[in-house]
């Protein structure tokens, strides 16, 4: 059965249930909140401005990794941050780990043949981790995957000592993704609540 | 590669996934999934051409798998707040039509 279908097909009994206890509104997703939004925003902004300089300066030491290690350390931690307050939002939640959206991870898993071959990246540990629940809600694993692109953003940089324009190429709209499918999905809690 | 047939894939594992409710995210989930097939293409190209090393290629692929998985994670927000949103509106009717029956406040 389609995880979502068996939402849909609970829905019934869940509004019934609701009633009888006198509930007259749910909540199943955390309420808008413009502290990630606008940090979000921020971190793109930063990043952009970031990814331009390195690219300028990739012949120069100014675009060498170590003088720019506390760059990557001051804005990732502003990324724990919102990390940090999406977690204490949603303390208990799970994104793909509910029996409801657990079919979810079986198809995700139907994606691993693309990224075979690539060594040093552990698929099944990552969707293992959503399926435990272990990354939290939604918005937790949106800002981990900016966070974690964050990280692998460094390490290209640390390992090549340089961010040349083919590769800012393909990191710069790879960090505006991340960064818009939360604020995407922020926006639309937004419209939610309206 | 393929970056049609990688898109393929990609949106018929999304819609199986999603089943009925793959409509309200579909436009959102193929824009995404479209951007990063078409970014995996690109680090193909790159690589094939020199632009940097396979180190650095498989490191830029681990991104585009990451926000696959958020790609997901976006999806299933949009759905869950598609069924709040459903949830709410039958309480609501049935708030309405309740008080109205007993002319009193009870919801």
């Amino acid at each position: 059965m389609h995880a979502l279908k068996l939402i849909a097909s609970r829905l019934g009994a869940v509004v019934l249930a609701l009633v009888l206890v006198g509930c007259t509104s749910v909540q199943l997703v955390s309420s808008y909140d413009p502290m990630i939004d606008e940090g979000l925003t921020r971190y793109y902004e930063s990043m952009n401005v970031f990814l331009s300089r390195m690219e300028r300066a990739s012949t120069t030491p100014e675009g060498a990794y170590a003088p720019n290690v506390r760059f990557y350390d001051e804005t990732g931690a502003q990324v724990d941050s919102l990390i940090l307050r999406a977690s204490a939002a949603e303390p208990k939640a799970n994104c793909i780990g509910s029996d409801a959206v657990g079919a979810l991870v079986k198809r995700l898993l139907e994606l691993k043949p693309f990224a075979a071959g690539v060594r040093g990246l552990d698929f099944d540990k990552t969707v293992a981790g959503l399926q435990s629940g272990g990354g939290g809600s939604c918005t937790v694993q949106i800002l981990k995957v900016v966070r974690a692109n964050h990280d692998l953003t460094a390490a290209i940089h640390q390992h090549n000592d340089k961010l040349t324009a083919p590769v800012v190429a393909i990191i710069r709209p790879t960090i505006e993704q991340g960064v818009r499918i939360g604020v995407t999905t922020e926006l639309a809690k937004k419209r939610g609540e309206k | 590669m393929d970056v049609e047939q990688l898109f393929g894939h990609m949106v018929a594992a999304g819609a199986k996934a999603f089943g009925d409710n793959w409509g309200p995210v579909e436009k959102f989930a193929k824009v995404e999934f479209k951007t990063i097939a078409q970014r995996i293409e690109q680090i193909g190209q790159g690589l094939a051409k020199g632009d940097f090393d396979l180190a650095t290629g498989k490191m830029l692929l681990a991104m585009q798998v990451n926000l696959a998985t958020s790609a997901i994670a976006g999806a299933t927000t949009l759905t869950m707040l598609a069924v709040e949103a459903a949830i709410n509106a039958v309480l609501a009717v049935i708030k309405a039509a309740v008080n109205s029956a007993l002319k009193v406040a009870l919801l």
